[in-house]
């Protein structure tokens, strides 16, 4: 090989070795001048070609053409490679924060009633309202409860001056709505209750009902069951199962208090479910005749079921509160969570 | 109420165990609150009396007891106990024993004296918590008895009787049930026992009984027991007592006692020979009629109440308390024994206004079985003849002018069917209801009809009332759910939670935490700047305290409170809101209504460095959230400085929908926050959230896109400060230039230089000409008329 050529294979080398190692810009001159200035390595054996024996002189001109190129590449690629990093070093510091625009949360109450709201919406039931200051009337007795019942006692049941009450349940609404309106009725209410209960850890003097009715004909407890079922399955996840228990409330016959499994020990038994696999949820039945006479309903004709449940007693279950008080202490280190 | 396994087991065969037992009343309505097993004691554990009682020679707090367990003789047992007196028997646990607790009692020294055995208090057996001094047995007790003889293993279980089922209130309704659960009515049997009554003697000729007012005591029941010895009951007695929660007193009491605990029907023993004329009469006391009841307090009574007398003074508050001076005393020989049903009503009342409650009113309020009551004098009256010797005077003083009588209810099975969703074969249905100890006198191939037992006379009223029974006794896990079925469309346009949903979200989006808090305020605080007076506040008339006794009539208190819990948590950055109810009783306002409170404090960007970090959040920022939640509904409501009784002056506005005033905002007053540790103001905004949702949605037809470019034109000028922004803009809108597409302002300049009270405000004029390019010309044009306009209606200094 022409010992020229052999030179410039040699000076590109040294080139790429003395580029790799840079690390500014004045580097990077003080390089070009050394190899590419107008005394440079490279330019000096290129002037070098003219003593080439003319027999080679073509070929050795292509080399060293080749080599010049891939030198001035080289420098390019350098080049790019000292500016680029030159930009990181002068751009932002992308790990500071954000200025913040998060949406605001959900309190752990109103999801859970939103949820459930959605749920039996999508089961075909409708949103009913009612007045939170009930008259006795819609309060209990429409609703069977005897005269000397004790969920009536003003121990109970916070009365006002007028002769009303505040609501212990929200029960009332339905009563309004069968007043109002003919069967079949598929409704859910939901809001806010009182009862005068002395708040501790599991008890609050005002809370979060909804109940739900549905009143047609040849409604079942079957139906009720099923209801209730996929209602725990949507709310709390599709392994959790519904129990049954015969019970008694002045409102529904036969009455029923209905269990979820619990959700947090999968129903083998934990502290929450007094190692019984059980949550006690709430109460349910067929509406009594009793309660369809008073508004003027056909029990021949109509049956029905009616339920209800505590949103906190839910939202505690949800997210393993163990004191009904923080949800209205709203402490936001404690709303953050949810 | 309380049961004792063993003692169930007398009325009726089962093999379940107690958790058994609780799993399967449970499914059957019967809830069970606790449960608590006695132990099987071990075989050496023994009853010992004590002989001799010597002081420890080393030692001042034990005693050496010589003892005879029964066994080979005496023998030497060390005691730490206080009551290891001369005569008592105790249970002596010899060694080798292993106790409940897990100990194991060996023959050891005890600071120098052998001892052969231990002495044993309640807990140490497992059988109670008392750890006061030895378990006492009665004295008729043998010495080296078996104490599991005595005190066989046994559980009781605490149920919770729903108020429709009185007659779970007794061993034997729950007996009952246990045999209905199981299938089988025959398994209960009711006990027998000998009458012991003389004949001798007859109870009529001994006693009268006058029931003046019958409607509040349909049945009287009395029977007497002559040559009585009151005394202690033996312990078996008083461990069956003492098992379901009663205090043993004496044998006669203990009787009345157990017999109610057996079949639920209270009983009262009097002295025979403390009542005048030895006669009882019921009647209603009279007005301010007073009795001193055995509690020692002497009460006094309206006519509502009902009194049982002798033939001078009232003895006893009827079914709710006997009184002081007929009581059992210890040289009674005579009783006479009251068996009695009276009204459930009014023993509620008379307990309620007297404040009194009693295992004799908790069952008489909820009704007993007026049938039982006969049986119940006589199994009372041969135990206490058993317990306390003497005899029972033949026959008994009846007054029950109107029988019960049993009456037939009917079920049809087509209705069973409908209401539980599952087949109910006739046989099935009348198995279930046989197995309750229903006559079934009736079938057809539709319908079945049942007698009532008295037992059951307050609750199985109607078919709705069998259909109960027989989903009960089919079991309601063996109802499969249905397929809930879809049906279409489960929301309407009235719909005002959707609203409320909606709004709560919109809330949300625009960067406020959701908040709950409570509806009952301090009466004091409830109207603190909220507007309403206290006239108008909602009051509870038996608030759960004088703290808690209004109904919020706005959500500004409870705003204040939540920011007050917070900082003084160190949470100082806040930005919530509340959406909810508020009462109040004002007129021209609903009496409930839907309120949502913004509340916002802190800094902007905490989470941010330098000076950014420090930016506090201001009336703007507050405003800014509102104006982008109406935004969000596509509103734009007006705003005009206003003064509110929670806001400073000069930093409060009003804004408004459609003329109506929907919302007010600005920084909370000093007085109001005085408590609260507060870094940053607190900014709060009222929201009238249904008059919000009232609004109609504005028109919501799009407009076509501008087709020519627009042109932009600055103008400013110097102004008093009085001049406000909005005043600027509705000058400009006067002038109806449709050319103008939009005006904004975008710099305020205030500098000492420009002399007296003034500012420099600058406004960016945008030009747009839907049907063409505007030239320049045109807008110089537009933009002088402008300034023209301005300096005219304005009092402004062009720049
Ligand atoms: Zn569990």
């Amino acid at each position: 090989m022409n010992s020229l050529v052999a030179q410039m294979q040699a000076v590109l080398e040294d080139a790429r070795e003395a580029l790799a190692g840079l690390s500014s810009l004045e580097e990077l001159e003080a390089c070009r001048v050394r190899f590419l200035g107008r005394r440079g390595e490279v330019t000096l054996l290129l002037k070098d070609m003219g003593r080439v024996d003319p027999s080679e002189r073509r070929e050795v001109g292509r080399a060293a053409n080749e080599v010049k190129a891939a030198v001035q590449e080289a420098f390019a690629a350098a080049l790019a490679r000292l500016e680029r990093g030159r930009s990181l070093a002068s751009g932002l510091d992308v790990t500071l924060p954000g200025r913040l625009r998060r949406a605001g949360r959900t309190h752990p109450v109103t999801r859970v009633m939103d949820d459930a709201v959605a749920i039996f919406r999508r089961m075909g039931f409708v949103v009913a309202d009612g007045p939170d200051q009930e008259t006795v009337y819609h309060n209990f007795d429409a609703l069977n409860t005897p005269e000397d019942h004790p969920s009536r006692d003003p121990q109970d049941t916070f009365y006002l001056a007028d002769g009303r009450c505040l609501r212990t349940q929200t029960s009332p609404v339905q009563v309004r709505v069968m007043e109002s309106r003919q069967p079949p009725v598929r409704i859910v209410c939901p809001g806010r209750c009182y009862r005068r209960d002395t708040p501790d850890a599991t008890h609050s003097m005002n809370f979060h009902q909804i109940e739900g009715l549905y009143v047609d004909r040849r409604v079942s407890l079957a139906d009720l069951k099923g209801c209730l079922e996929e209602f725990a399955r949507e709310l709390l996840g599709p392994q959790v199962q519904v129990r049954f228990r015969p019970h008694f409330f002045p409102f529904t016959e036969p009455s029923i208090e209905y269990d979820f499994s619990c959700i947090l020990c999968a129903g083998r038994g934990c502290g929450v479910c007094k190692r019984s696999g059980w949550l006690e949820i709430s109460g349910a039945g067929m509406v009594d005749p009793a309660v369809f006479e008073a508004v003027g309903y056909d029990p021949e004709i109509w049956t029905g079921y009616a339920f209800g449940m505590g949103i906190e007693r839910i939202a505690m279950i949800r997210h393993a509160i163990g004191d009904i008080r923080l949800l209205y202490e709203n402490d936001m280190r404690f709303l953050a969570q949810f | 109420m309380k049961t004792s396994l063993r003692w169930l087991q007398n009325y009726v065969e089962t093999a379940w165990d107690a958790p058994e037992l609780a799993l399967r009343l449970t499914m059957a309505g019967l809830e069970v609150e606790g449960m608590e097993e006695t132990p099987a004691l071990p075989e050496t554990v023994v009853a010992a009396r004590i002989l001799r009682r010597e002081p420890h020679p080393n030692a001042d707090r034990l005693s050496v007891c010589t003892v005879d367990a029964g066994g080979a003789g005496p023998m030497a047992v060390v005691c730490g106990a206080p009551n290891c007196d001369l005569g008592r028997v105790v249970p002596c646990a010899l060694p080798g024993s292993r106790l409940p607790s897990g100990m194991t009692v060996k023959r050891a020294s005890i600071r120098g004296v052998e001892s052969a055995g231990m002495l044993c208090a309640e807990d140490e057996l497992g059988l109670g918590t008392d750890h006061s001094g030895l378990m006492v047995l009665g004295e008729e007790v043998a010495a080296g008895t078996l104490l599991r003889e005595l005190i066989p293993e046994d559980a009781v279980i605490d149920w919770e009787v729903t108020p429709n089922r009185p007659d779970w209130n007794c061993h034997i309704g729950i007996a009952r049930e246990i045999a209905a659960v199981a299938g089988d009515a025959s398994r209960f049997r009711l006990p027998e026992f000998p009458s012991r009554e003389t004949a001798a003697a007859r109870a009529g000729d001994w006693t009268r009984v006058e029931v003046r007012d019958p409607d509040l005591c349909p049945r009287y029941i009395a029977r007497i027991i002559r040559n009585v010895r009151v005394g202690p009951s033996p312990e078996w007695m008083r461990r069956a007592l003492k098992a379901v929660g009663i205090r043993p007193i004496s044998n006669v009491v203990d009787v009345t006692n157990y017999v109610m605990m057996e079949c639920g029907q209270p009983l009262h023993a009097f002295d025979y020979d403390l009542l005048h004329e030895n006669r009882i009469v019921v009647r209603r006391a009279a007005e301010g009629e007073t009795i001193v009841t055995l509690d020692g307090v002497e009460r006094t009574l309206t006519p509502d109440a009902l009194l049982i007398c002798d033939g001078a003074k009232p003895v006893a508050l009827a079914g709710v308390m006997g009184g002081a001076n007929s009581e059992i005393r210890s040289e009674t020989t005579t009783v006479l024994l009251e068996s009695a049903c009276f009204d459930p009503a009014n023993i509620r009342r008379t307990s309620r206004c007297t404040g009194l409650n009693s295992e004799s009113s908790y069952r008489f309020e909820r009704g007993i079985d007026i049938e039982m009551t006969a049986w119940a004098a006589r199994r009372a009256a041969s135990l206490i003849a058993e317990l306390a010797g003497g005899e029972v005077l033949a026959g008994a003083v009846d007054v029950y002018p109107d029988p019960w009588r049993t009456f037939p209810v009917t079920a049809r099975f087509a209705r069973i069917e409908a209401l539980l969703g599952v087949t109910a074969p006739p046989a099935a249905v009348a198995r279930h209801l046989g197995a309750l100890g229903l006559t079934v006198t009736g079938m057809t191939d539709t319908a079945i009809t049942v007698s009532v037992p008295s037992h059951r006379r307050y609750d199985l009223l109607r078919e709705a009332d069998l259909i109960e029974e027989v989903a009960r006794l089919h079991g309601l896990d063996n109802i499969p759910g249905s397929q809930a079925t879809a049906v279409l469309g489960g929301m309407r346009a009235d719909d005002r939670y959707y609203g409320i949903e909606q709004v709560r979200a919109e809330l949300r989006a625009v960067g406020l935490d959701e908040t709950l808090t409570y509806s009952f305020l301090n009466p004091a605080s409830a109207v603190q700047g909220t507007g309403v007076t206290e006239e108008q506040v909602v009051r509870p008339v038996n608030p759960l305290s004088a703290e808690l006794g209004a109904m919020r009539p706005s959500l500004i208190p409870g705003a204040l409170m939540t920011v007050a819990h917070n900082v003084a948590r160190g949470n100082d950055h806040l930005a919530f809101f509340e959406l909810g109810r508020v009462l109040v009783h004002a007129p021209g306002l609903p009496e409930e209504r839907n309120q949502a409170a913004v509340a916002l404090t802190g800094c902007r960007h905490p989470e941010r460095y330098g000076s950014e970090k420090a930016e506090e959040a201001d009336f703007y920022d507050l405003k800014g959230i509102l104006e982008g939640w109406f935004a969000a509904r596509g509103l734009a409501p007006d705003c005009r400085a206003t003064e509110h009784p929670a806001f400073e002056a000069g930093q409060c506005a009003a804004l408004a929908l459609g003329g109506r005033e929907v919302a007010v905002l600005g920084r909370v007053c000093g007085d109001l926050v005085a408590d609260i540790r507060l870094k940053h103001p607190l900014y709060l905004a009222l929201v009238e959230v249904d008059a919000v949702l009232a609004i109609e949605m504005p028109d919501r037809r799009h407009r076509s896109l501008p087709l020519y470019p627009a042109v932009a034109r600055d103008i400013s000028f110097l102004a008093g400060r009085e001049l406000t922004h909005r005043e600027v803009l509705d000058a400009i809108r006067a002038l109806r230039e449709p050319l103008i597409e939009s005006a904004g302002i975008f710099d305020i300049y205030e500098d000492d230089t420009l002399g007296g009270n003034r500012r420099s405000m600058a406004y960016t004029i945008t030009y747009r000409d839907p049907s063409r390019t505007l030239t320049d010309e045109r807008v110089n044009g537009l933009q002088e008329r402008l300034r023209a306009h301005l300096a005219q209606t304005l009092p402004i200094t062009l720049r």
